[in-house]
């Protein structure tokens, strides 16, 4: 991987990969509930659990998420008008050739994939081609990624996607995610990450209304309420 | 624009098979294990505080019990202990629900501790144990023969 990289890019991959092995201090995205950013569309660890695909004469709506929500939204015959608004998931515009979508994705925030791999800059883009699989099973989505600050060439990557349910699936439904009511990790005094649990100071209980905790511990203490 | 775009608000769930090559991701869960110590593997037993119907990990907190069904105090208080398992749904697949499993419930629980000593542990894929007990300690405390074990029956 590190041949594929800038040299800039390629100390931070070497950062990255000597903090997760040696310092034992692994900074995964969604273990902190930080952004996701849009390099982790690609990664299971971000959209394990499969998409959901919305289409309109519009625009094609995807939904996905692991620890966090991922909505992407091919915009259909429209043009960028984000230049200089850098966005988590970037801004997607796209175009029907026959069966086939092409995405283009440019406007996008600088981060990084995590689990060993890679960041990425301000200058990441991507071209998507949407096509049906010829066998029936589904859709073949290739991705390029251009980044000329990271990347010392463009990256491709080609992926299946096979279709599990139907529209109209009387069972399947996508579970939308809180990521802070489910990761309660942080960065421990040693420098690497821990659990914050429930005595530690700064836990919020978020199944036990904790708006009215924060007021029964700093402003009721002492109070007598009536019982009816 | 092909005859797709004629279909208002068509609606499929694909699922994504991952893709080899520079993309591929190493690890599976969405955060690293390695502060808890998966050398130890400690039981504890206690009285559920909190579910904690997590997307990725759900979370158990109970408050620790004596054999004899009495709360186990440190400095005047109760102590609490927390477990981290896989997702509520995975969870749910086993049982385990937060109707199945509601506040008060007496726990058994046998879990990877923190390493830092704070009172609490994970449940991995290959380790661990869950057992439900009911409401009341049974006699001779919740154990797989008192109790109905929901996750790591083996």
């Amino acid at each position: 991987m590190l041949s594929l990289l800038t040299p800039e890019y390629q100390e931070r991959m070497a950062q990255e990969t000597y903090h997760e092995a040696v310092s034992n201090s692994p900074q995964w995205m969604a273990a902190f509930c930080y952004p996701e950013g849009l390099w982790r569309w690609w990664s299971q660890a971000a959209v394990g659990g499969g998409y959901e695909v919305l289409m309109t004469p519009a625009q094609i709506q995807f939904l996905s998420g692991t620890a966090d929500n991922f909505l992407r939204k091919v915009l259909i015959g429209r043009e960028h008008v984000q230049a200089g608004v850098p966005q988590w998931y970037g801004e997607t515009v796209g175009f029907w050739n026959g069966d086939t979508l092409i995405a283009w994705t440019a406007n996008v925030q600088g981060w990084k994939l995590s689990h060993s791999m890679p960041e990425y800059s301000n200058e990441f883009e991507v071209i998507e081609v949407f096509r049906p699989n010829p066998d029936g099973s589904g859709l073949i989505v290739e991705a390029t990624f251009y980044d000329p600050d990271a990347f010392a060439q463009p990256l491709h990557t080609v992926t299946p996607w096979n279709k599990r349910f139907e529209a109209d699936d009387p069972d399947n439904r996508y579970t939308f995610k809180q990521c802070r009511t489910q990761s309660t990790i942080i960065n421990g005094a040693d420098g690497r990450p821990t659990q914050l649990i429930f005595t530690d100071e700064g836990y919020v209980d978020y199944f036990g209304r904790p708006w009215a905790q924060n007021w029964e511990r700093h402003f009721e203490q002492g109070w007598e309420k009536p019982t009816d | 624009m092909n005859n797709l775009s004629a279909k208002t608000w068509v609606v499929a769930a694909i699922v994504g098979v991952i893709s080899i090559g520079v993309m591929t991701t190493p690890a599976l869960s969405h955060h690293s294990f390695a502060m808890y110590d998966q050398t130890i593997e400690k039981t504890v037993t206690g009285k559920l505080t909190r579910y904690v119907p997590g997307s990725n990990h759900a979370q158990l907190i109970f408050a620790l019990l004596n054999p004899d069904g009495s709360a186990v105090m440190e400095n005047g208080r109760a102590v609490q202990w927390g477990v981290e398992t896989s997702s509520a749904a995975a969870l749910a697949r086993s049982g385990v629900t937060v109707d199945s499993f509601p506040l008060g419930t007496i726990i058994t629980v046998t879990l990877h501790p923190l390493r830092d000593g704070r009172t609490f542990g994970a449940m991995t894929n290959t380790a661990g144990r869950l057992i439900a007990c009911g409401m009341t300690m049974p006699e001779g405390g919740c154990t797989v023969e008192t109790g109905q074990v929901f996750l790591g029956g083996d």
